[in-house]
């Protein structure tokens, strides 16, 4: 995604003759291209340092976090008895829940979404073109799913009682597997096939199984991939004797359900960055109208295909539709009949911007 | 069981009566069973099935259950071995606490290998928040290790996970708090109902008093002495205002008014002397000086509406003064008298005639035969010559005349009106002036009246706020010193079995 240029923003408030205009310009590109935070929220002891710590763990998350300017912080818990709830501004906010779903829970998934909504002032949580856009990305974990029996369900029942997608989470596995701990799984090669269910029972149990395994590898192996991960090596290891580590270690991730978890908290930082950049153009159109002649380099910028196409995704956040990868000339037509057809004037301007964007990249 | 102390009685009944009754179900509660509730997610009905199978197997009948937690004698609480309890959890679970022996189950053992530390978190918060709990034990439990005991085949292995799940830990202890004398059991109902009541009397007194000293029931009053006390005050100025602006504006628009309406009516009449023709010149006099009367008396009228307009926006009730009656009436034209250039005309007119009759008959003295005819004939022409050049003049003069006495009549009219409109709005203003001095003294009475009566009651309700907060005082005391009776030795919360996995 290659969104707007830092540098021709910062250029456009160089270049500008106004050195008012030129502040403005400045003041929208700070609050657009500030840090995004992430803050990590929950009950206490619900495994909001491992959730964070799975998240920052990943090379493909690390990377985002330094392109593209991201904080990942961990909030003060809620549901903390005699102290007050911490508020969640962060503009993305991830919410981690374990067990059940409890009333804290339900209040301050609604809460983060409201908060995130109306912060626009401030960091631009929500920002859009003047499209009415007010979706606030909250990304709801289910931590410990490794202790759950079927935290597919399970995770599936909260969606519908939270009215948002929960994604299950085994936080301890994902950040042990993705900093390439345990080193290796050969101490449970040889035995793999004598691993029972019974001994996996309990942790307890394991290390007090009767199997060839060193007490140290077993309290290691607990430690760091629990009884489920310690469950799914040693059948796939039954099932495929030359299994290498490479491949049990991509098995775990993907038990682990790291994967949803990152690409919705991308997804949700993607929006947050559609969001400022649609701000940011609101802001230079506004600048731009009050003095057409004087600020053409504005008006030269909004019209360049970067900030087309930037606006158009800033409306197809606030309509809550997905960019097509390849726009034809049918879909431009489809977006123009939407923009005829809708009634409410911030949706049918959204509309137009789609439209006209997917009219510069189908031109391309 | 001790009886409520009659001053905390009246205390409940006064402030909180549903507390009343509370303590009457207090008093008459048989608590019996277990209740068995927990968090959600905790896995309270799995560990509900297993319990009852643990029992039939234990004791061969079926535990006794109760409907709900205040009618139980000993409540099972099941929590998640994955977190601690929250805020809300705990507010919901302490009048439990206070009232019933609770047995909190902390499940999923098996799985969370932090379930230590989550049960010792768990039994600091109740220690700390909730210091009155009765009887609180705590039991770390697998319900899932039990499901697997009860379909096990071996019967090591059975009883092995079941000494392992800790369940048979906990139907231990449900059975022997099941027989416990149910005095004791009762005892406590009872207190826990007598202190719930005395709490919620104790709230409701609370919000009393706030609501007296936070001021909320004088704001409206103190408002009002503000109001009142700014009209009193400012009544007058700004009734003064109001009429010297509004004067102004009907003073401008009068001049305005005249002005307009003078100059239309003089450029009618111009325009209708310009089109007359001689019979209606003679008509036309008399016409155009009613004209310009009506349109002297609009004006006058329009006057009139506009000050009776003021009076009545500004609401004063004063009779205007009749209009003046016209010092002077309007003057009429004054036929235009015949001048030396009239004789002139005539002679002009004759001499040109003659030259004229001349000409014209110029080719009949051609011919002798015609000679006679010639000198009558040129005179007769030189006289219709003149007095066709007489009567045109005549009326060109005429209406030059007209024209100017139009323009001088529109001056004068104008001028008269103007002044008559001033002396006219100086009149109504000195009756408005008295009128609105008038309406603002009754204002201001009416505000000092009432300005009284709020100050009155200002002062009724601040003593009224120190009664009220007396007795609340004396209430909050009865309550004390009610409560004081009733305060139970506490049992030492119980630490849960040592366990095989522990």
């Amino acid at each position: 995604m290659s969104g707007v240029s830092i540098g021709r923003v910062r250029a456009l408030a160089q270049s500008s003759d106004d050195a008012h205009v030129g502040r403005e310009i400045e003041i929208a590109a700070d609050l657009c291209f500030a840090p995004i935070r992430i803050s990590v929220s929950g009950r206490t002891g619900v495994g909001k340092t491992a959730v964070r710590a799975a998240l920052s763990s990943r090379s493909d998350f690390a990377t985002a976090v330094q392109e593209m300017n991201i904080e990942l912080v961990e909030a003060a818990s809620i549901d903390v008895p005699r102290s007050p709830d911490p508020v969640l501004d962060g503009d993305v906010v991830v919410h981690v829940v374990a067990g059940g779903v409890q009333q804290a829970d339900t209040d301050a998934v609604a809460s983060a979404r409201l908060g995130a909504g109306d912060g626009g002032a401030g960091e631009g949580g929500a920002g859009d073109f003047g499209f009415g856009d007010t979706t606030s990305p909250v990304v709801v974990v289910l931590a410990k799913a490794d202790t759950i029996e079927n935290p597919g369900d399970i995770a599936e029942r909260m969606s519908k009682s939270l009215g948002t997608p929960v994604l299950p989470l085994m936080s301890t596995i994902a950040a042990s597997v993705a900093s390439g701990r345990p080193r290796t799984f050969d101490a449970l090669r040889p035995v793999a096939h004598t691993v029972t269910d019974d001994m996996l029972l309990t942790p307890d149990r394991f290390l007090a199984a009767d199997i060839a395994v060193s007490q140290g590898d077993r309290a290691e192996l607990v430690e760091q991939i629990e009884s489920f991960g310690i469950g799914v090596v040693a059948a796939a290891l039954t099932e495929n004797r030359v299994a290498d580590d490479a491949i049990l270690r991509s098995l775990l991730t993907r038990r682990s359900g790291i994967e949803d978890v990152v690409r919705a908290v991308r997804r949700a930082v993607d929006g947050v960055r559609v969001g400022r950049e649609g701000r940011l153009l609101h802001r230079l159109s506004e600048l731009a109208a009050h003095d057409p002649v004087g600020n053409a380099d504005i008006e030269r910028y909004l019209a360049s295909d970067e900030s087309v196409v930037a606006i158009m995704r800033a409306g197809l956040r606030a309509l809550g539709e997905s960019e097509v990868d390849a726009p034809t000339s049918s879909t431009v037509h489809q977006w123009f009949d939407r923009f005829r057809s809708t009634r409410e004037p911030s949706h049918a301007r959204a509309a137009l911007a789609v439209a006209r964007g997917y009219t510069r990249i189908a031109m391309r | 069981m001790i009886d409520v102390p009659s001053d905390m009685d009246s205390v409940v009944k006064r402030w909180y009566p549903a507390g009343v009754d509370l303590i009457a179900a207090g008093r008459r509660a048989a608590p019996t069973g277990v209740f068995v509730t927990g968090t959600p997610g905790a896995g309270v009905s799995t560990v509900d099935t297993e319990l009852d199978a643990a029992v039939s197997a234990l004791t061969g009948v079926a535990l006794e259950r109760a409907p709900d937690a205040a009618s139980a004698a000993v409540v099972l609480f099941v929590i998640d071995a994955s977190a601690p309890l929250g805020r809300r959890a705990l507010a919901d679970l302490a009048p439990v606490l206070e009232s019933t022996a609770v047995a909190i189950a902390v499940n999923k053992t098996d799985v969370h290998r932090d379930w230590r530390q989550v049960q010792r978190a768990v039994s600091r918060s109740v220690e700390e928040y909730v210091p009155k709990s009765v009887d609180v034990s705590f039991w770390p439990i697998s319900a899932k290790l039990a499901e697997r005991s009860r379909i096990a085949v071996d019967p090591r292995m059975r009883a092995a996970l079941l000494a392992e799940s800790g369940l048979d830990d906990v139907v231990r202890f449900l059975l022997d708090a099941l027989d416990k004398p149910s005095v004791l059991l009762q005892e406590r109902k009872y207190s826990a109902a007598v202190r719930a009541a005395a709490a919620g009397a104790r709230r409701e007194i609370v919000t009393k008093a706030r609501a007296v000293t936070s001021g909320a029931s004088t704001t409206e009053l103190r408002a009002e002495r503000v109001r009142l006390s700014d009209l009193r005050d400012r009544a007058r100025t700004d009734r003064a205002a109001a009429l010297r602006s509004r004067l102004q504006l009907v003073r401008s628009e009068a001049v305005h008014d005249a002005g307009g309406t003078v100059r239309a009516c003089a450029v009618a009449a111009r325009a209708s002397i310009d089109a007359a023709n001689r019979a209606e010149l003679g008509h036309l006099r008399e016409h155009l000086a009613e004209q310009l009367e009506d349109a002297v008396a609009g004006l006058g009228r329009r006057l009139e509406d506009r000050l009776h307009a003021l009076g009545d926006e500004l609401g004063l009730n004063a009779e205007l003064p009749p209009p003046p009656e016209p010092t002077a009436a309007p003057a009429r034209p004054d036929p235009r008298s015949r001048g030396v250039e009239d004789k002139m005309m005539i002679v002009v007119g004759a001499s040109a005639g003659a030259g004229l009759g001349r000409i014209v008959v110029s080719p009949v003295s051609m011919l002798p035969a015609l000679d006679v005819a010639v000198v009558p004939i040129s005179l007769l022409l030189g006289a219709l010559c003149a007095w066709w050049l007489v009567r045109s003049r005549r009326l060109v003069a005429d209406r030059q005349h007209l024209r100017t006495w139009v323009g001088d009549a529109a001056v004068s009219a104008r001028s008269l009106s103007e002044q008559s409109s001033l002396a006219r709005i100086l009149a109504a203003e000195s009756v408005y002036v008295a009128a609105a001095n008038e309406t603002s003294r009754s204002v201001s009475t009416t505000a000092e009246s009432e300005l009284e009566r709020v100050e009155a009651e200002l002062r009724a309700a601040a003593e009224h706020r120190a009664g009220v907060l007396a007795a609340c005082d004396r209430d909050l005391t009865a309550l004390d010193r009610g409560l004081e009776k009733f305060d139970l030795p506490r049992t030492e919360p119980m630490a849960g079995s040592t366990r095989l996995n522990s």
